[in-house]
């Protein structure tokens, strides 16, 4: 047995899945978990606060089509259309009047592209903001001058079902995000990746909780902070993606140098930051771009490169690399999340209420770490993710062009997105089933390539074992960095998430444990579990046709025997022992050439397939008849049409002529008969033969002593035995002898037949 | 018959081949060889009328040799010895321009009587052969159609050499044929006959057309 000795990689050292060090005690980690959980309702309840804390007239304010405000009933369906101002008192009692433009309305000041804009935004927040709760605390009703006149709204605390799906919606995701982020802080406190884990999800949080409350606002929130809300805001996007570089420097591989560490990028990054926040609050430069966008868009090419970095030295680990992949398609998805809801809200100066439902799936990076942590089937993944990443870059396709449709080619929403999606479809399609091809073929065996090996598998040729043909058909194709035989394997199966594939013996073929594919640069997937489960079915098939090929010939070779012994042998022998008897030449010349005959139907037995029916009586009619005529016989031929599908097996073809043939030569041998009557009846179930004649009949050819041996009538009984049949001779009504046989047609039927 | 050739490897059958001649044309000169070199070689010499070739030489196929005096000397009657008489044995012979065949273990004054019926132009035909025989000219009638270059008409069967044909291969005698067809004997004979040398001629005339198809396409 050959037991591939490759240089095997070291096994991977992997981190601990639950828990750091044994000796930290369960106080500890239960404080950490009452921390945690303390900080997760301390984040739900500053969402809810904060969105809570704008008193509700029943009434919310957004934008109609024709870009003019309006005022939507929050209870009922009614609107005021085209409002055009709103007043109340300020907090001195004096009455106070805003007009009120579609600019308010926008979902943040943010989403304007200069910093004056912004100014403007806020500052008039700020006056509505006074207007509101000055109007409140005095319980002073607010007045809406609208297009059909003016309504008095009266003012109450805003009850906690006023928040509505645009609340709860970013409300659940960021705090999923944030208690995936306190989990795995919890049971990895050593982890340093943990933290930064932590702080992302945690200004993740934050960010989302802000724009939860800003989208659910019906009119306006609280002035204190409404900017600097806004600028955390900024600072948490750089946090997030500082967090997210710093997860990236160790995970899945650290990237410590001896001349560049951990720090001096955290510290790089942070005064990065903190310089762009200075210019984003001062408002040295004019617009949001160059005061938060751009910045921010550096560190996600930080993020790209450190990426990158991890790609290339997780290049020989195959281990590591499956979490990259995975964590990259995460990060490029959310990333992009963002990207894109921003660019949408800008380029189409989205109102309140909608940012939040493009923000809020960008949770789904922590909730994607969660099998990286635990190191759940993350050979699984590595098979969805090259899907995944289909599925998105169709999903970008779409939106690029829609986007470039819109902006460019000025469509309007509804036909560019249509335009879009059929380009879209034109394009990926094609390019997804290239890419998906490259892609699997690069990796993954092709069954064609293998079937050579199945077939040379199941045909085995002598010097060669089997087991020794299994072992390579399994090093060829897969390249596995070691193979080894097991005592035994269930199933085929992955084992040590994706480092090893075990392999169940067949048959003598031994069970097989292969390293990892490739010589080490890949794991297993469920594509290759697919591969194998085909390769072990083709196996099986062959092997098992093999066999069954080796049982036919055996039993083929067994039935010449018996023929060769039966038939050939007797009469040779009979030959051998007239023969030293001078006086009898001729009969020695007779029994050699009825061995010849003999040995020709046995050879046409050996070569011939299954045979028509009507061929077959065809042929027995034209060598009885020419026999009879020769012997001075008249032939009467009784013959109804045979069944025309019939085919019958080359063993019957040969036992049922030799039965007629040998009928019909005791005929002309011995019966003295002038007439002879042939007479074949096939049915539906049977074969009738019937040979009569009315030459000296039975009682005066047994009366020769021995008569019935020469006769060769036990020959002929046996062999219609042999098929199943019975066989009578009797007194014929012609006078002489009469031999029938009756066979059943389903021992004769080849299985070809119908 | 005048002149005789016997191709046979097995001196004793040889010898008994030659005493059958004898039998059955006691003037003929009858030459014998063991080998296709020395069939073929006395074919240049000499000319036959008859000629006796067993099929499995051992130097190759008797195939062949019938195949040369054919060529050679169309005039002469090739005639199969075989202890085989299945068709799988016998058509490609009666291809090569064999006129019927003969089973050697048969007894020495049947054999006779049929090589005289040979002579005389009235070769055997099996069930077996005539079908396989009509499955030629059937796949032949398929393959002019579709050919570019036609071939020459007298290479198809009549109506009635079709018609015997089929009787043949269902199992009946020549005379049982004549008598359902009303015609004599001698009129089937002749009918086989000609089933047999179209038989050669059509196969001949398939190879030149062969010959020249690969030439077109190879030039």
């Amino acid at each position: 047995m050959l037991v591939t000795t490759l240089p095997r990689k070291p096994m991977l050292s992997s981190t601990p899945i639950v828990a750091g060090s044994g000796t930290e005690s369960l106080f500890h980690i239960r404080m950490r978990l009452s921390l945690a959980i303390a900080a997760l309702l301390m984040m739900a309840c500053l969402g809810v606060f904060r969105a809570l804390s704008e008193p509700s007239s029943g009434w919310r304010f957004d934008v109609d089509a024709n870009q003019t405000v309006q005022a939507i009933e929050l209870s009922g369906h009614q609107r005021l259309h085209d409002v055009q101002s709103i007043s109340g008192v300020d907090c001195s009692g004096a009455p106070m009047q805003m007009a009120l433009t579609a600019d308010l309305m926008r979902e943040t000041g943010g989403i304007a592209e200069y910093y004056s804009e912004h100014q403007r935004f806020y500052a008039a927040h700020e006056r509505l903001w006074t207007l509101l709760s000055c109007s409140h605390a005095t319980s002073t009703p607010l007045t809406v001058v609208h297009s059909g006149g003016s309504a008095l709204l009266a003012l109450e605390p805003k009850p906690l079902r006023e928040l509505g799906l645009r609340f709860w919606f970013p409300w659940v995701f960021g705090l999923l995000a944030f208690s995936v982020g306190l989990a795995v802080w919890v049971y990895r406190p050593v982890d340093r990746t943990a933290s930064w884990y932590l702080l992302a999800s945690a200004s993740y949080a934050f960010w989302v909780m802000v724009v939860a409350a800003m989208g659910s606002r019906h009119l306006t929130q609280p002035s204190l902070g409404l900017q600097a809300l806004h600028q955390a805001c900024h600072a948490a996007g750089h946090l997030y993606l500082i967090c997210l570089c710093m997860l990236l420097w160790r995970f899945p591989i650290s990237l410590d140098r001896p001349r560049f560490r951990e720090s001096a990028l955290m510290w790089g990054m942070l005064v990065w930051a903190t310089a762009a926040m200075a210019i984003d609050v001062m408002q040295w430069v004019p617009t949001i771009n160059w005061g938060f966008r751009l910045p921010n868009l550096a560190l996600v090419v930080l993020l790209a490169l450190l990426y990158t970095a991890q790609w290339r030295a997780s290049r020989d680990d195959p281990l590591k690399r499956a979490p990259l992949k995975w964590l990259g398609f995460l990060l490029l998805l959310t990333l992009s999340l963002g990207f894109f809801t921003t660019l949408f809200a800008v380029a189409n100066q989205w109102t309140v209420g909608r940012m939040a439902y493009g923000f809020a799936p960008m949770s789904l990076v922590f909730l994607g770490f969660v099998p990286l942590v635990t190191r759940l089937k993350l050979f699984k993944l590595e098979v969805w993710w090259a899907r995944a990443w289909l599925w998105f870059l169709g999903g970008v396709l779409v939106v690029m062009l829609d986007v470039l449709l819109v902006r460019w080619f000025a469509l309007d929403g509804g036909a560019a997105l249509g335009v879009a999606l059929a380009l879209a479809g034109w394009l990926y399609f094609p390019m997804r089933q290239w890419l998906w091809q490259s892609m699997s073929r690069s990796a993954l065996p092709q069954t064609s390539d293998i079937l050579p090996d199945i077939v040379a598998l199941s045909a085995p040729s002598p010097g060669r074992s089997p087991s020794d043909a299994w072992q390579r058909l399994w090093e060829n194709h897969w390249h596995p960095l070691s193979v080894r035989e097991l005592a035994i394997a269930e199933q085929l199966e992955i084992c040590d998430q994706g480092q090893s594939l075990r392999i169940p013996g067949l048959g003598s073929l031994p069970a097989l444990e292969l390293g990892m594919p490739l010589r080490g640069a890949r794991l297993y997937n469920t594509l290759d579990l697919k591969r194998a489960q085909e390769v072990c079915t083709l196996v099986r098939v062959g092997l098992d046709a093999a066999n069954a090929a080796q049982q036919g010939a055996l039993e083929e070779r067994q039935r010449i025997a018996s023929d060769l012994h039966d038939d050939l042998g007797a009469k040779l022998l009979t030959i051998a022992q007239t023969a030293e008897q001078p006086q009898h030449g001729s009969r020695v010349a007779e029994l050699a050439r009825q061995a010849l005959e003999d040995m020709r139907l046995a050879l046409r037995g050996l070569s011939a397939g299954p045979m028509r029916v009507s061929d077959l009586q065809a042929d027995w009619r034209a060598e009885l008849m020419a026999r009879l005529d020769v012997a001075n016989i008249e032939a009467i031929w009784q013959a109804n049409d045979a069944p025309q599908a019939l085919l019958l097996t080359a063993t019957a073809q040969v036992q049922l002529t030799r039965v007629l043939r040998e009928t019909v030569s005791n005929v002309i041998r011995h019966s003295q008969a002038k007439h002879c009557v042939v007479g074949i009846h096939w049915d539906t179930q049977s074969l009738n033969v019937r040979v009569q004649d009315d030459g000296i009949g039975l009682p005066r050819l047994q009366a020769v002593p021995g008569q019935r041996q020469g006769l060769g009538l036990n020959n002929i009984e046996r062999r219609v035995h042999k098929l199943g049949g019975l066989i009578r001779w009797e007194s014929s009504s012609l006078g002489g002898l009469s031999m029938e046989a009756d066979i059943p047609l389903h021992a004769l039927k080849s299985a070809t037949s119908n | 018959v005048k002149t005789a050739l016997v191709v046979e490897d097995l001196p004793d059958i040889r010898q008994w081949l030659c005493d059958t001649l004898v039998q059955a044309f006691p003037l003929a000169r009858i030459s014998s060889a063991s080998r296709v070199d020395e069939a073929l070689y006395a074919l240049q010499s000499h000319s036959f009328d008859l000629a006796l070739i067993d099929l499995g030489l051992p130097d190759g196929a008797g195939v062949e040799v019938i195949r040369r005096l054919r060529d050679a000397q169309p005039q002469a009657l090739s005639v199969v010895i075989t202890i085989f008489d299945d068709d799988a044995h016998l058509f490609p012979a009666l291809q090569a321009g064999a006129f019927g065949y003969l089973l050697k273990d048969q007894p020495q004054d049947l054999l006779v009587r049929q090589l005289m019926r040979i002579t005389q132009g009235e070769p055997p035909l099996s069930p077996a052969i005539a079908r396989r025989v009509l499955a030629y000219f059937a796949q032949a009638q398929t393959r002019r159609a579709q050919s570019v270059i036609a071939l020459e008409d007298q290479i198809a069967l009549t109506d009635r050499e079709n018609d015997v044909l089929l009787r043949v291969s269902k199992g009946f005698t020549l005379p049982e044929i004549g008598k359902q067809l009303s015609i004599s004997r001698h009129t089937v004979a002749d009918h086989v006959k000609q089933i047999y040398r179209k038989l050669g001629v059509s196969s001949r005339a398939e190879a030149a057309l062969e010959a020249v198809r690969r030439g077109i396409v190879n030039t």
